[in-house]
Parts: C-alpha cells; structure tokens; sequence
C-alpha cells in the first residue's frame, strides 16, 4: 500500500518535471534561438554595411546606381546623385544621417553591442539547456534508471 | 413468423464513441485553422499584389520620383527613381524580364488572378471542412443522445412477397400473434352470429319479430365487420408501405456513399442525412399505432410529415409502379409521420477522394434501383 502511494507520487513528480521541461524550459530555449538569430542576422546587416561603405570609400563613389525593389520582385532602377551622406537605422525607427565616417564609427559600435548581445544570449541558451539536462537526470534518478 | 425480417437496430453511440467524434471533431477544426491561416496569407498576398498594380500603373506618370534608396538592410541614400518605364520583373528560377509599367501590370493582375483562384479553392476546402465538422458535431450530438440507427437490406423481390401475401391473407402476412388471435377470435364470432343467423332464418323463419332484431343485430355486426375489415385492410396497406419504406431506406443506404457526400458538398445546407427506415420487426409483429409509438420512443423524430410523403413518392421514381405508389400513400401519411436520421457507418467515407462523386449516383442508379430520394430531394428543388 505504502509502495503503492510512493510509487503513484514518484509518478506524479515526473509528471510535474517533464511538464516544467515541455511547458516551460523548451519554448524558453526556442525563443532564447530565435532572439540569437535576430541578432546574427543584424551582425550581418551591419557587416555588409560597413563592407560597402568602404568600398565606397575606396572607389570614391559620388554617384551610383541600384536597382529598388517595388515589392513582389519588382524592380526598378534609382539613381543617387550624392552618396556622402547616408542615412543609418539606429534602432527603433530611427535614422541618422552620417557621413561615411561617422556610419563607420557608429556600425562599430554596434557590432560591439551585438557582439555583446550575442553572448548573452549563447550563455542563456546554454543554461536553459543545462536545466533542461538537469530536470531529466532528476526524472533519471526518480525512476532509478541506470545512468546513460 | 414465416416473414422474419433481417434487420438491425444500433445505438449510434455504439458505432461513434463521444471521444472519437470529439477527436474527429477537434482534428477537422484544426484542419480549419490551418486552411484559414493560409487563406490569410494569400490574402495579404494579393492585397500586396494590388497595391504594388496601382504602383506600378502610377509610376510612369512622372519621369523620376524622389525616394529613399536601401542600401543594405539598415541604411539608405536620398535619390530618385529613374526610367520609371522600365521595370525588372522576377518570372521565377531567378530569370527576370525587362517589362514597361503597362507589361508588368498585365503580369501582375496574372498573378492576381492565380492568387484568386488559389482563395477560392481554400474557400471551398474550408467550407467542406465545415460541413464535415458540422456533420461530426451533429453525430456526436445524436449519439448522445441516444438516437438508434435501423438498418435493413433493400430486397424488392422479398418486399413483393410480403405485398402478396399480405393481400392474400391479411392475418398472415405482418401482423402480431395477439392480433392475430383477436382477429380469429373475432371471426369466430362473426361466424357463430352468421350460423346463428342462418339458422333462425331457417328454423324460425315465420317469427317476424325475431327475425327483424337478429338482422338488426346482423347488419350492425356488419357494419361494424367492415370497419374492421377496413381498419385491417388500412393495416395492411400500412404493412406494405413499412416494407416498401424500408427497402428504399435501405436502398438510401446503399447509396449512403453517395448521399453522404453530395450532404457534405451542399454547404451552408444544414441538412442533415435525412432518409426514413422503418423498424423492420416493428413492421412485421407490432400494429401501426404500436409501431408508431415504439418508434417514436427509441428514435427522436423529426416530425416532418409532408417531407416522408413526398420522400415516399420521390423515392418510387422510375422503378415502382403507380399502383403501388396509391396503394403506399394513404397508409403512409397515417402511420409514418417522422423522419429517421440516416448515417453511414464509418468516418473513413468522408475521406475518400471526391472526383467520385459524379460517377457515384450514375452507377447507383444503373443497377436498377429507384433514386436515392435524398438525391432527388436535391434536385427536385
């Protein structure tokens, strides 16, 4: 009777721990993923940026000429009469006008932060994972289950 | 009873389980969502695809526009939009055309109307969809609540013979073993009263007084003799139809297929299989008002009278001869004043692939059987 009462609690602490794991630490671990790739992505953005200005910069382009999406792979040519000044996304809808230097300095910066986001996130996501073994040792251990 | 009929009778809940409907019911709403949530992207598509025609149709108007031109993801340079005439249009596989404003525009509304048609044809899925889940709902509504399927084979030949024999001897053919003694036991009667009479005619023929009241007596036993022998004969005649009734109803389900889903494709339609089978044991051992009240009993009636009648005259299409039709119908409004819910067992009908449907009523209606009545219900309005 006693085992039987230890044996139905025993189940419902795994119960308890597989639910913290499938509720909780993995769509934790999923958007933990997915907020790294947004950064990666924007590290990347920056990247090309700062490579084009500098070619920019190494050509001594003033004027040049691209080709603007309209939306659904519709494109159409545009022409930039001056290219020294150049507006830049700083986050949050808004856009600073730069000279090519000061876009330099200013991506950067940015990368540095991104940098640093990045991190965080990879040290995040490492722990979520970490919990995540943990709470399945602990189910392990509940079930007596020999260790891997 | 020399005219057992084969038949069965089966809770509905037996054949569809509350969990496996709710199941059913659960997966067809997430087919549902899923559809829907395309239907809202192709939506934004198309509305996309529309904003971007009325651009490129304004375009040209002017020889340059002033814009802000991307460079990268994050930033970009003041500048204009030059040859606003010439545009660069993505056919697919990364092949792109030189188009003029007006070409692109003829591509675009192409576009436009693959990406309607492509609405329309998840229009149509979600709205199948919908009546499959209503249909799943309705089923597991009526199963709950105790509704009884009664099936039975269509056998026209076995029908004739009931017909038959019920017309050769009334007490024969589908009446119980009670009447049936009260029924003989009535004639008894009548037959003692005639010899009676016959015999007070005979021996006392000169006895006026007497006379006068035993025929007083004779035609009122008469009189009521042949309201019996009418309420019988409507017996019967009710009998014939119960047989008839039920083949069709059989013969429904035979085509149950067939019905099931040309039920599911009239959306919007809230019509439930409706078809009318008839308890066969009910037919045969119990009396019209006991069929009627036992029926009513298990099974929850939809008290539709014309829909049965006209059902009954629909069914008896090409194959059933007139004679028969008069012969069902006067015992037929009296005795089936309901509708019995028809469902074809098994879910996986539903699934089959619907081109089918076409070819199904055809070859239904080959094999020499009238109609399905459901079918001509449909078509009849």
């Amino acid at each position: 009777m006693a085992m039987a009462v230890g044996a139905r609690l025993r189940q419902e602490k795994v119960k308890k721990f597989e639910d913290f794991v499938d509720r909780r630490l993995k769509p934790d671990l999923v958007n933990a993923i997915a907020q790294r790739d947004n950064l990666f992505q924007q590290q990347k953005t920056f990247l090309d940026l700062k490579k084009n200005i500098e070619n920019l910069e190494k050509n001594g382009v003033t004027s040049m000429r691209s080709m603007v999406n309209l939306g659904s792979e519709v494109y159409m040519q545009a022409e930039v009469p001056d290219t020294k000044h150049i507006f830049v996304d700083i986050g949050l809808g808004f856009h600073v006008e730069f000279t090519w230097q000061e876009a330099l300095q200013f991506i950067s910066v940015r990368e540095a932060r991104l940098a640093r986001q990045i991190d965080e996130y990879t040290h995040l996501i490492a722990s979520i994972k970490a919990q995540i073994k943990l709470v399945c040792e602990g189910i392990r251990e509940l079930l007596q289950l020999p260790a891997e | 009873m020399a005219t057992a009929k084969k038949g069965t009778a089966t809770p509905l809940a037996s054949a569809f389980s509350p969990e496996e409907t709710r199941r059913a019911v659960s997966r067809v709403a997430q087919a549902i969502a899923d559809r829907r949530a395309d239907l809202a992207r192709i939506q934004g598509f198309f509305a996309d695809n529309a904003a971007l025609v009325n651009l490129v149709q304004r375009l040209p108007d002017e020889l340059s526009h002033q814009i802000m031109v991307p460079f990268g993801g994050a930033a970009f340079f003041p500048g204009s939009l030059i040859h606003t005439n010439e545009l660069l249009v993505l056919l697919g596989d990364g092949y792109y055309a030189d188009r003029s404003a007006k070409q692109t525009t003829e591509i675009l509304h192409r576009r436009g109307m693959e990406l309607e048609a492509q609405m329309e044809a998840i229009k149509a899925t979600i709205s199948d969809l919908e009546a499959e889940a209503k249909f799943f709902e309705s089923t597991a509504a009526e199963a709950s609540e105790g509704l009884v399927e009664i099936r039975e084979e269509y056998d026209e030949e076995d029908t004739e013979i009931i017909s038959s024999k019920t017309e050769a001897s009334s007490s024969s053919g589908g009446i119980s073993d009670e009447e049936h003694a009260r029924m003989m036991a009535r004639f008894d009667e009548l037959e003692m009263l005639e010899k009676e009479a016959g015999s007070t005619s005979e021996d006392e023929g000169d006895d006026d007084d007497d006379d006068g009241d035993d025929e007083d007596a004779g035609t009122s036993e008469d009189g009521e003799e042949n309201g019996e022998t009418l309420s019988y004969g409507n017996e019967h005649d009710n009998v014939s139809f119960g047989a008839s009734v039920s083949g069709s109803g059989g013969n429904g389900q035979s085509q149950g297929n067939a019905q099931l889903k040309s039920a599911l494709k009239k959306l919007g339609e809230k019509e439930t299989l409706q078809g009318s089978s008839l308890a066969p044991s009910g037919s045969t051992s119990i009396t019209n008002s006991e069929v009627q009240a036992s029926l009513r009993k298990a099974v929850s009636f939809k008290d539709e009278n014309g829909q049965i009648v006209s059902s009954s005259r629909y069914s008896s299409g090409p194959k059933v001869s007139s004679s028969r039709d008069r012969q069902i119908l006067p015992g037929g409004q009296k005795a089936f004043t309901g509708s019995i819910v028809e469902h074809d067992e098994g879910l996986s009908v539903i699934e089959q692939p619907r081109s089918n449907d076409s070819e199904k009523p055809a070859s239904s209606a080959s094999s020499s059987r009238p109609m399905s009545r459901f079918k001509m219900q449909k078509g009849g309005r």
